[in-house]
């Protein structure tokens, strides 16, 4: 069946190998984590800026930020009633960087004329837990305070690593009886680092991505001296009621996806709003792919049917 | 799975039979999908059917000359060979294959015939349907796979004075073989496909028959012949022999669907068949011009038959073009006033195929109506899944019947991914699956905007279209562009609850 006309998609099985090759070469056994983000860089360097986007670079609450916003709208006139996307990147806590996400950033952008921040916060092992979260909680602070967008009308959202940061940002929120984001957008999101994630071969064997030694080696480098099943640092161990209405994409192939079902069970049972999509054929983080492969562009029409 | 006693509704539930999963309906496509649960070594399925009997539409319609319009080779189960007596068999093959299937995979113990589905309700925490059947019975699934066709409901003309008729009347599809037609004057309401196999037979016996026709059918020859014993073992000891007929069958059909889809030269070869038949065929022009459709060909079925014109041609049978103005008691009178004396009225005026899964009353999450949500006319994602109605999947539903091919191929395609669903489903321990709201929405989007260009949207007044014009009923490319998006199901098209089972405590 004829799509849309849209610039030709990789076939699922290119995209596979092509997040397998993406492991071996940044996600290397050995390479430390600084490595491991320089080789990310040089791969990021390589690829074209997403087309129909301008992308600002300032600080937010003293975290350096990209501001993505699909072209033809003001950057400067973020409308109130347009709302926000506040998305972080995932990469463990350990590696990646708001460019790496700029392609769904761009593709969410384009999908609901909303401005996307995607802030540049601190990583580990240099900067461990609970960095990040501060990180997080300052760009919202300034985000949402004195003359800001209301709190409503941001979305919080965040893939891998950057959803277990959206999510512990939304209870974190509740907990201080702040004003809470009007949704949540997690994409494969990493919720439990207590987990070793060993017990399916199957799905290790199958799982292009994401090896059992690598999050155990983030979870490690990021905690510090934090115990891993600490809600703070695994959210989904802790209280999740009386949170936005979320919507979690996730692909089955992938070590970390019985989290978003986790989430979205648990959620359902404590009584919230969550709306779940399994990919059965997709890898982790596949909708950061946006522009690339079609389950992704699927993805992004999703979040834009979700935030309308 | 998840199906089992949840929050009690009512003293019915301790009679409740719980199944995974429920099948409605009895013919090819739900015998089909009970082959497929079979295979897959799931057990716990009913097949509900209104009926005392299986075969769906080969059941119900015994009219004289009853038969398929696509090569047997092709209208059958792609995964059951059969020793076939010709390459169009008549109705009462095809059934005594129906029963046969349903014998050899061993589906009897599923059957819960004689029960018409009355309502079916989703609930939300348990996850599962409850169906309401006809006589009080419960029956709770997990899954509903709902196969009840698309021309299963017969359609009465509205015509003034419809039940003063003093005589025998009744539709094709209700046949009254307890009225002998010979020696009578039959009156024949409609010339669509069930009236061009029943007229010609009728004709044989009966002292005279009057044929009221609104608007003439395209008619081409039906290349039907029996099979020789010697035929009949070569396809049974060579297979692939069988197989490549049924392939060429269904190129054929590719490019009967290619001319109905708008492709010029496929067009006008069907149209050059039609044309050089009926000319050879009907040597009186006054006759000829009435048997000239004032349509585009394609827009309305094409009809395959070797004996219409003819038919038409003998002394006892008169072809009656003047519009119905009133049935009366003696007969039927038309707007010229004249009375077309009869002694039995049939109706041979097709069935109300934009009414998918009436008068079964669907209740859905947040307890919204199917037939509510239905009001501007039906529509599911792929013909087989309706956001707001989880684990809920049609056989044969919206936007999947064909002009030009068969359909029990669109069934299998459509088994095969409910199987996956279902599979999907288990493996990643899911309690449902919804279809998203934009998703389907952008399917509908496309098929409205893409069976625009077809010759069903060219102007004629058929039974694949609803009252604003939008064809509810027909896929709008090639049958094979179908298989191809039902190959694999991407649960990304859908919403999922996870089983309760994954909560974290």
């Amino acid at each position: 069946m004829a799509r849309r006309s849209s610039p030709p998609k990789l076939p699922p099985a290119l995209a596979f190998a092509g997040a397998k090759l993406l492991r071996r070469y940044v996600m290397a056994d050995g390479a430390s984590f600084a490595e491991q983000r320089a080789r990310m860089q040089r791969l990021n360097s390589l690829l074209p800026s997403p087309p129909g986007i301008t992308v600002r670079t300032e600080t937010v609450g003293g975290v350096s930020c990209d501001r993505v916003v699909a072209s033809g709208r003001d950057p400067r006139g973020v409308a109130p009633s347009g709302g926000v996307v506040l998305h972080f990147h995932g990469g463990g806590y350990c590696i990646g960087s708001p460019r790496f996400t700029r392609g769904w950033a761009a593709a969410v952008s384009v999908a609901t004329g909303r401005e996307v921040v995607l802030p540049d916060y601190r990583l580990a092992p240099e900067h461990p837990f609970p960095a990040g979260p501060a990180d997080a909680r300052a760009v919202w602070d300034a985000l949402t305070g004195e003359g800001g967008v209301p709190a409503a009308d941001v979305c919080v959202s965040g893939d891998s690593a950057g959803g277990g940061l959206a999510l512990g940002l939304a209870m974190a929120l509740r907990d201080a009886g702040r004003a809470l984001p009007g949704a949540l957008v997690l994409l494969s999101p990493w919720l439990d680092l207590s987990d070793d994630r060993g017990g399916d071969p199957d799905l290790v064997a199958a799982d292009p991505v994401l090896t059992p030694a690598w999050l155990t080696a983030a979870a490690r480098a990021y905690a510090g001296d934090v115990a891993l099943d600490d809600p703070r640092l695994s959210p989904l161990l802790g209280d999740l009621a009386g949170l936005p209405p979320m919507l979690v994409q996730a692909g089955a192939v992938d070590i970390i996806a019985s989290d978003s079902v986790r989430l979205a069970a648990t959620v359902r049972a404590v009584g919230g709003d969550v709306t779940l999509s399994l990919a059965n054929g997709m890898f982790h983080d596949f909708p950061t792919q946006a522009g690339n492969l079609e389950a992704a562009d699927s993805a992004v029409r999703q979040v834009a049917a979700f935030l309308r | 799975m998840t199906a089992g006693p949840g929050t009690g509704t009512g003293a019915a539930e301790a009679d409740a039979e719980v199944v995974d999963v429920a099948v409605i309906g009895t013919g090819f496509g739900g015998l089909g999908m009970g082959v497929s649960l079979k295979r897959a070594g799931r057990d716990s399925f009913v097949i509900i059917e209104k009926a005392d009997g299986v075969g769906g539409t080969w059941r119900e319609n015994t009219y004289p000359g009853a038969a398929c319009d696509v090569p047997a080779h092709l209208y059958s189960y792609s995964f059951h060979r059969y020793d076939w007596s010709r390459r169009f068999p008549p109705q009462a093959e095809i059934l005594a294959y129906i029963e046969h299937v349903t014998d050899h995979y061993g589906l009897r113990p599923h059957l819960r015939l004689g029960a018409g589905v009355a309502s079916a309700a989703w609930d939300e925490d348990s996850a599962t349907w409850t169906l309401a059947l006809d006589g009080g019975r419960e029956v709770r699934a997990r899954v509903v796979v709902s196969s009840v066709g698309q021309l299963n409901r017969p359609a009465l003309p509205s015509i003034a004075g419809l039940d003063t008729f003093a005589g025998p009347a009744f539709h094709s599809a209700q046949w009254r073989h307890d009225v002998a037609l010979a020696g009578l004057r039959v009156g024949v309401i409609g010339t669509g496909a069930s009236a061009i196999q029943f007229v010609p037979e009728v004709a044989k016996s009966a002292g005279h028959v009057t044929v009221f026709q609104r608007s003439a059918p395209y008619v081409i020859p039906k290349p039907d012949r029996p099979y020789s014993p010697g035929e009949r073992r070569l396809y049974k000891l060579l297979p692939l022999v069988e197989k490549l007929d049924r392939l060429s069958i269904f190129l054929r059909g590719e490019l009967l669907t290619s001319a109905i889809d708008g492709n010029g030269t496929a067009v006008k070869g069907v149209l050059k068949m039609w044309k050089e038949y009926l000319d050879e065929q009907v040597p009186d022009p006054e006759l000829r011009a009435k048997c000239t459709p004032d349509y585009k060909i394609g827009c309305k079925r094409i009809l395959f038959t070797n004996d219409w014109y003819a038919t038409l041609q003998r002394p006892n049978v008169e072809l009656c073009t003047d519009a119905i103005s009133a049935v009366e008691p003696t007969g039927v009178r038309t707007a010229d006033g004249v009375l077309h004396e009869c002694d039995v009225l049939v109706y041979g005026t097709g069935f109300a195929a934009t009414g998918f899964l009436q008068p079964m009353r669907f209740t859905g999450r947040d307890g919204a109506d199917l037939h509510t949500r239905w009001a501007d006319g039906a529509e599911a994602y792929k013909g087989v899944a309706v956001h707001g109605f989880p684990n809920l999947f049609l056989l044969y539903g919206p936007n999947t019947n064909l002009g030009g091919n068969s359909i029990i191929y669109m069934l299998e395609a459509q088994i095969r991914y409910v199987q996956q669903a279902l599979d999907e489903m288990h493996r990643l321990q899911l309690a449902a699956l919804e279809v998203r709201d934009d998703v389907e929405r952008d399917f509908v989007a496309w098929v409205d905007a893409t069976i625009e260009k077809s010759a069903w949207q060219s102007g004629c007044h058929s039974w694949y279209r609803v009252d604003n014009g939008r064809n509810t009923n027909n896929w709008p490319v090639l049958t094979n562009a179908y298989a191809k998006a039902m190959r694999r199901i991407d649960l990304l098209d859908y919403e999922a609850t996870p089983q309760r089972s994954w909560a974290v405590a």
